[in-house]
């Protein structure tokens, strides 16, 4: 390699870096991708490490020893945790294998802007989004989604009998990868691989494939729609993807997102938005839903409320 | 468009694109003209990044495939499409221990401003703050990592 490519690769990663903020000069960047050929290959490299990094966050911090804490030699110098939305931190957190059998449910808890992993002994891993909450119990065979959204790898195992619960649905009957999502009003489940049984507390049952998507309240029929797999829990990538979503669903995830209370004027809250919103810091998500939806941003005390643009 | 035939090199998968970023964005209003180009923008590069790393999964599976069962030189077409879940599984575990060894043997600097920030989520104020080094200095050991990273990783 010579030294051209060198200050290639360096002019790759600070643009891989510029590009993450919100003044990003793209008009710049593409002239860039322009000047040469070589620098589009340079970059590629460059994000695909990144996104493949990203994307095996939680298992790569389940592998590597934790950087925080464990290591560190002097404890007054301790680390402090950064308040408000600044941080994703991760963890990930091992239940021992032999319990007491009258085990207390263990309660699993993400602030804002963070998130988390949970292995299970039996092998099933879930990654918990921001501002959510599940409780682990009945010998680690219940697990209650509380409130929020996850996403759950769960080893095909016929023996055994994991259920999963979550605003009025029991998922049973797993071997596969799906994602709950609550807020709004409403559950979403969605399969991106293998298939699910879902049972809504009246009695109705649908099984539900890779590609499948539930959406119901609780009661009353729920609708069952496609989505494409990549798009199952496409919060562990950095983004949320909406097809035909309530403005209240989107809310409700941004909330989660930036740690403060967003909230949609009662009349748009049935409207509906289909659309990507890259999660970054969580900062910019209130901004790009306004401007891509038109809406209007009011900020009362320390709540935001969408509001609709006079016409 | 132009965006993204630099950004891709061909003008067949910069239009492919196009098509996905209007599909994605249709029943969007656009409302503030300068947010608006931004945003298609970020979710245009996002689509790329996705579309990049879908190609590198798919040859590392149609690899596996023709080095397991059918010798080195066999054709792959049909490969891809038969490659069971439980095969993804396995792979991306690999890619993750694999990653996961690579960032373990970054020089040492480089390698816990890295896991600080990438890993375990700090951010580069966090990461400065913690180490008691400057911002700057963070973005110096992000670079170095990278660049390991990338050597380590080239196959």
């Amino acid at each position: 390699m010579d030294n051209g490519d060198i200050d290639r690769i360096e002019e790759a990663i600070a643009w891989h870096h510029a590009l993450a903020r919100d003044d990003a000069d793209w008009d710049r960047f593409t002239a860039w991708l322009e000047a040469d050929p070589a620098n589009r290959t340079a970059y590629d490299e460059i994000a695909s490490i990144d996104a493949a990094v990203d994307a095996h966050r939680d298992t790569i911090l389940a592998i590597l020893p934790s950087e925080t804490g464990a290591r560190e030699s002097r404890p007054s110098r301790r680390w402090a945790l950064g308040a408000g939305v600044a941080a994703a931190l991760a963890l990930v957190v091992g239940i021992p294998l032999l319990q007491t059998p009258q085990e207390k449910a263990v309660i699993y808890t993400t602030r804002p802007a963070e998130t988390k992993a949970v292995a299970l002994a039996d092998g099933t891993r879930i990654a918990l989004s921001a501002d959510s909450a599940i409780s682990v119990g009945g010998n680690q065979r219940e697990i209650t989604l509380q409130r929020g959204a996850a996403y759950f790898d769960v080893p095909h195992d016929p023996t055994r009998q994991l259920s999963v619960t979550a605003g009025g649905y029991r998922i049973t009957d797993i071997g596969t990868h799906f994602s709950i999502d609550s807020g709004g009003g409403r559950v979403a489940i969605a399969v991106a691989d293998g298939t699910v049984t879902v049972t809504q507390g009246t009695g109705g049952r649908t099984v539900l494939a890779a590609g499948q998507r539930l959406i119901g309240n609780g009661e009353g029929a729920p609708m069952v729609s496609p989505i494409a797999s990549a798009d199952v829990a496409s919060w562990r990538q950095g983004r949320l993807v909406y097809d035909n979503a309530s403005l209240a669903v989107v809310a409700a995830d941004i909330s989660r997102y930036r740690g403060t209370p967003v909230s949609v004027d009662p009349a748009l809250a049935e409207r509906r938005f289909s659309g990507v919103l890259v999660i970054g810091d969580g900062t910019r998500l209130v901004s790009d839903l306004a401007s891509v939806a038109g809406l209007r941003v009011d900020r009362r005390g320390g709540r935001i409320v969408l509001g609709g643009k006079p016409s | 468009m132009r965006f993204l035939v630099a950004r891709t090199g061909d003008r067949d998968e910069a239009e492919d694109i196009l098509q996905e970023l209007w599909v994605r964005t249709r029943d969007v209003k656009p409302a503030a003209v300068e947010h608006w180009r931004a945003y298609l923008f970020r979710v245009a590069h996002n689509l790329v990044i996705d579309r990049r790393r879908a190609a590198q999964r798919r040859a590392a599976r149609e690899r596996r495939w023709s080095e397991e069962a059918h010798g080195v030189m066999s054709p792959t077409e049909e490969a891809a499409d038969t490659a069971p879940g439980a095969d993804d599984a396995i792979a991306a575990r690999e890619e993750a221990a694999r990653l996961a060894s690579a960032i373990a043997n970054l020089p040492e600097g480089a390698r816990r401003v890295f896991q600080l920030h990438k890993i375990e989520g700090h951010s580069h104020g966090e990461v400065a703050a913690h180490l008691g080094i400057s911002k700057s200095g963070v973005e110096k050991h992000m670079a170095v990592a990278m660049k390991h990273l990338r050597r380590m990783l080239a196959d």
